[in-house]
């Protein structure tokens, strides 16, 4: 009966704590959104008007209406899911052959491949778009999709790859003797096992091209292509932002997010005991 | 002896075959750019006029008549120093608060990401308007409590620190969910055993847990440094570098050497500058590697 | 993995077909524009395009707004590729970059005899100038004047019908209005320049206020520092210590907080029609306490003279048609169309006459705007690398406004910069055939 009794005190402040740190970070986003409901007068009073008093709910679909955001939806999801296959794919397979087979000069191109996080993209921009630019590919949605099919970006692969460390090398050993080749190993025996870190590499992924500005900015010269980053930047001009639209059209941008962030959940589970292996 | 080297140009033939996506890549998406800002380090290249060739005089001019150069390697040198511990150390006690299997866990885990993925500009400016010394709150519930309320964004000594410590607000980020997953793959069976010999929660965490994502935490560690080393979006957005260039950052400068100044010669200049930088503390930091780091695998 | 490989052809064949949208049969002319909103665009693509094209059936414009925060970017990597549009906007005081850059084709032959060039504004028409030739083609004005509060002046004691007309008399005004108790920054006496980009742009203009220029017209001398540019930066530097001392928290322009319009701020000298607009949404209430003053002079100087944004419209050497770009960018700037758009975008327009419309006269601030701050702009300085030489020399301002450095120090420190790069810079780059 104590222990049990302990248990619960236990939990219940355990669940204080967590509930005080998320209403902590979940400011901001309340925020976003009482501004997008409030009477703009009363966006920037001070001192401060916490609640919408009346919330104006009409703003979300007038903000989604002032530009054509179902189409910046629909290319966005399109890039995104392109993203993801690409990036899943390829990055598990390189990392995989960084981190569980020898090759002459492997440790040197990996050297190479963080070298490519270190220097800033401000400068290689230019000339990236000059050789998007010859291959005829600017106004396309080949400069935002096609890095995802070749490797992924380093970022990824060095992520995969000190994940795939961690994974002892007698499932490896067991498999040969099995008599897998080299593929399935990967396919049949480690990737499973990485479903954690593939779901964090997802979840950047996602969120990382679902948010992207400047890239698809400097390529894309049709509006009828951009996403949804480029649709919110209509309401900030030069001098001055339309803040209740632009909360609004944010908070929307914001909930595919949220749901994706959700649903890669499912892939973290805790301390899977580690099949495979003969005991 | 055949076998082995058989086994052996097979291992090294589908390691070719499985890093080529990257290696294709790398060549068309990187090499081109990298080889070209290099290239470019050398010249005076206004845009878009034609570069012109001279030698190291960017460099020359960098090191010895620069000052933003060595105010902004500075600031960020200090930025880095401090964020990246707090972050590091503040994402992984995160992630193990939210490494539990409590009912209703994964909407505080979304809860504390959100920060990471909401507008970074509508934060930022959120931010601006909370630090403000006189009409923002943080300085107002400082008074109520008796403390000092610095001028925060505004006093070229606090910038940084108010900088810094907003980077507080992204430990439930991209770099707790690494540590997160890492964490999801520490066997079980692991802290059994070690329960059995006795061991309390502090022995778990530092003989099984910090060991067996010591992988997860040589990568949060080394893009933990690359990404601070490269801090922008504060500086554009809240500061543009002031007040007296306090929160002029490397990259900050950098952007508008290449986009206002339009002198990307001079920025390639810069960058490479940064890379070295950067690459040395990389190779440091997986040197000490071996030390501390244990691969499974 | 095979279900997955057809998967991907299929969306990369669609993303093809989506490239290869047929353009019709008309030519399209490409305009990149920042200083658009969703509704400035509505009307620019649904009664603007149409006109041009009722006039030039063989052509249609294709117009694409490009945030301003990363406008920079997609003009610099346009540039360095070649690939700029038809039609460009370009700021303020980017006349020497794009006339050096061998990129844009200069107008002088299609206004050299246009009539209508009398109606601008000169302060406008001259922006787009450089070394002698006309490089575009000005269609907004973004002028400032004063604005103060009416109420905070009766509650200091001042007259609230007689606002500062002169720079040193907006300063003592400012230390009658401020407002700090006890670390709390209540109320800022007035809006002062602060910061490196803030404090050189606002020298460039009080410079002018005594009389000074910042360089000779040929852009081959340095002559801010001579006496008139040391008593504009000690002015400035003068005016940051009085408002900004030290302790006082300064309400910066970048929060999202319309400070002014919250009358936090009681005067504003680069009050903008974006003040205006921002009381009438933030603070309507308090609109018939708003008062409005004129460009400030120097005291013992004749000259008004207030900061004022210009932007233009480009034509490229891409550009295929230039002789139909410029009709476009004709029709752009006529009168009634200039004003629908400065309408649109809380803008003044650049056309005199468009004072005679009812629509400008009874707008809460468009006419007073044009009226009291249109011809009282700054004369605008534009070397190719402007941006570089602002920078340099304002950090040195921004230390002397800190007080850590003399305002001499200052200026001798900022017209070696400039004096060191002038010599430098590239001379205007004229495509052939004009």
């Amino acid at each position: 009966m104590k222990k049990k009794e302990f248990s619960y005190i236990v939990n219940s402040i355990y669940y204080i704590v967590l509930t005080l740190i998320a209403v902590i970070f979940v400011f901001p986003t309340f925020w976003m959104v009482t501004t997008a409901l409030k009477p703009t007068k009363d966006i920037f009073k001070i001192p401060p008007v916490w609640l919408p008093k009346p919330p104006h709910w009409e703003i979300f679909r007038e903000a989604w209406h002032k530009r054509p955001f179902n189409l910046y939806l629909k290319n966005s999801l399109i890039i995104v899911t392109l993203d993801l296959v690409g990036v899943l794919f390829t990055s598990s397979l390189v990392a995989y052959s960084f981190a569980r087979l020898r090759w002459p000069g492997r440790d040197i191109f990996f050297l190479i491949t963080l070298c490519t996080l270190m220097l800033p993209s401000q400068v290689t921009i230019i000339p990236l778009f000059i050789i998007f630019n010859r291959l005829g590919m600017v106004n396309t949605y080949y400069p935002l999709v096609l890095p995802s099919f070749f490797g992924g970006g380093a970022f990824n692969i060095f992520l995969l790859r000190q994940y795939y460390k961690t994974l002892p090398t007698d499932l490896d050993d067991a498999a040969r003797i099995d008599g897998c080749n080299n593929f399935h190993i990967y396919w049949q025996i480690l990737l499973p096992l990485m479903k954690p870190a593939l779901a964090a590499v997802a979840i950047f992924t996602f969120m990382g091209q679902w948010n992207s500005f400047l890239i698809p900015l400097i390529y894309l010269n049709d509006e009828r292509k951009f996403t949804l980053p480029l649709g919110l930047s209509a309401f900030r001009y030069e001098f001055e932002v339309s803040w209740n639209h632009l909360m609004a059209a944010s908070f929307l941008t914001l909930l595919p997010c949220i749901v994706i962030f959700f649903i890669a959940q499912k892939f973290f589970i805790q301390g899977i005991t580690l099949t495979g292996l003969k005991e | 002896m055949k076998k082995a080297s058989r086994l052996m140009v097979k291992e090294a033939r589908d390691g070719y075959l499985f890093a080529s996506p990257w290696i294709i890549g790398f060549i068309l998406f990187y090499l081109g750019p990298i080889l070209a800002t290099l290239f470019l380090s050398f010249t005076e290249y206004k845009i878009p006029l034609t570069p012109k060739w001279i030698g190291l005089e960017n460099y020359y001019s960098l090191f010895m008549k620069d000052v933003q150069f060595k105010v902004s390697l500075y600031n960020t040198a200090y930025y880095t120093i401090f964020v990246v511990p707090l972050s590091i150390c503040g994402s992984l006690a995160m992630a193990m608060l939210m490494n539990k299997n409590l009912r209703g866990i994964t909407v505080y885990r979304t809860a504390v990401y959100l920060p990471a993925v909401t507008s970074g500009v509508a934060v930022a400016l959120l931010w601006m308007w909370l630090l403000n010394p006189s009409m923002g709150i943080i300085n107002y519930v400082l008074g109520k409590l008796g403390l000092p309320q610095p001028l925060w964004l505004q006093d070229e000594k606090w910038a940084k620190p108010a900088l810094i410590i907003m980077q507080l607000y992204y430990i439930g980020g991209n770099t707790m969910v690494v540590f997160l997953s890492g964490l999801q793959g520490v066997p079980q069976s692991l802290y059994e055993a070690a329960e059995i010999d006795g061991a309390n929660w502090w022995h778990k965490f530092r003989h099984v847990t910090i060991p067996m994502i010591s992988p997860i935490i040589l990568f949060n560690l080394i893009m933990a440094v690359i990404n601070s080393f490269q801090v922008f979006t504060q500086a554009f957005v809240m500061t543009q570098g002031g007040p007296n260039n306090s929160t002029m950052f490397y990259v900050y400068y950098l952007y508008n050497v290449a986009f206002w100044w339009g002198r990307l010669g001079y920025a390639a200049a810069l960058a490479w500058i940064l890379f070295v930088i950067v690459f040395i503390l990389t190779v440091i930091q997986l040197k000490l590697s071996g030390r501390w780091v244990y691969y499974a695998g | 993995m095979k279900r997955f490989l057809v998967l991907v052809e299929l969306l990369v064949v669609s993303v093809l077909a989506f490239n290869s949208l047929a353009f019709g049969a008309k030519t399209e002319l490409t305009l990149w524009m920042f200083s658009l909103t969703p509704e400035t665009q509505k009307w620019m693509q649904e009664e603007l395009v149409p006109q041009f094209e009722k006039k030039f059936p063989d052509y249609t414009v294709r117009i694409q707004y490009v945030p301003y925060e990363g406008y920079r970017e997609k003009i610099g990597t346009a540039l360095s590729a070649k690939t700029l549009p038809d039609i460009f906007e370009e700021g303020t005081q980017s006349a020497g970059w794009m006339a050096s850059s061998g990129t844009v084709i200069p107008v002088d032959k299609w206004v050299k005899n246009w009539a209508e060039v009398k109606d601008f504004y000169p302060a406008a028409w001259k922006q787009p100038q450089y070394q002698g030739r006309q490089w575009g083609i000005p269609f907004y004005m973004h002028p400032s004047t004063l604005l103060y509060w009416k109420d905070v002046f009766k509650e200091v004691g001042l007259d609230p019908n007689k606002p500062p007309y002169t720079q040193e008399a907006y300063l003592e005004y400012a230390k009658k209005l401020q407002k700090v108790e006890e670390n709390r920054t209540v109320r800022l006496g007035a809006w002062a320049p602060d910061g490196w980009r803030a404090l050189f742009q606002e020298f460039e203009v009080v410079i002018q206020r005594f009389g000074g220029k910042l360089v000779s017209d040929d852009y081959t001398k340095v002559l801010f520092d001579g006496e008139e540019g040391v008593k504009a930066l000690s002015y400035l530097v003068k005016l940051h210590q009085t408002v900004y001392s030290p302790g006082v928290a300064k309400l910066p322009e970048q929060t999202p907080i319309p400070w002014f319009a919250q009358k936090a701020i009681a005067m504003h000298f680069r009050a903008y029609t974006t003040e205006v607009k921002n009381v009438l949404r933030y603070n309507p209430e308090a609109f018939k306490d708003l008062g409005f003053g004129i460009p400030l002079r120097a005291e013992g100087y004749t000259r008004k003279v207030s900061i004022q944004w210009r932007n233009s419209l480009f034509i490229s050497v891409n550009c295929k048609n230039p002789d139909v770009a410029i009709e476009f960018i004709k029709l752009f700037v006529s009168p009634k169309n200039n004003v629908k758009y400065c309408d649109l975008q809380g803008y003044v327009p650049v056309r005199k006459s468009a004072l005679s419309l009812k629509s400008v006269q009874e707008s809460p601030y468009m006419g007073k705007f044009m009226t009291l701050a249109g011809p009282y702009g700054h004369d605008v300085v534009s070397p190719p690398s402007y941006f570089e030489l602002r920078q340099k020399a304002g950090i040195f301002f921004e230390e002397a406004s800190l007080g850590k450095r003399t305002v001499k120090s200052a200026i001798e420190e900022a017209a070696k910069v400039w004096r060191e790069q002038l010599p430098k810079e590239p001379k205007p780059v004229i495509p052939p055939g004009y």
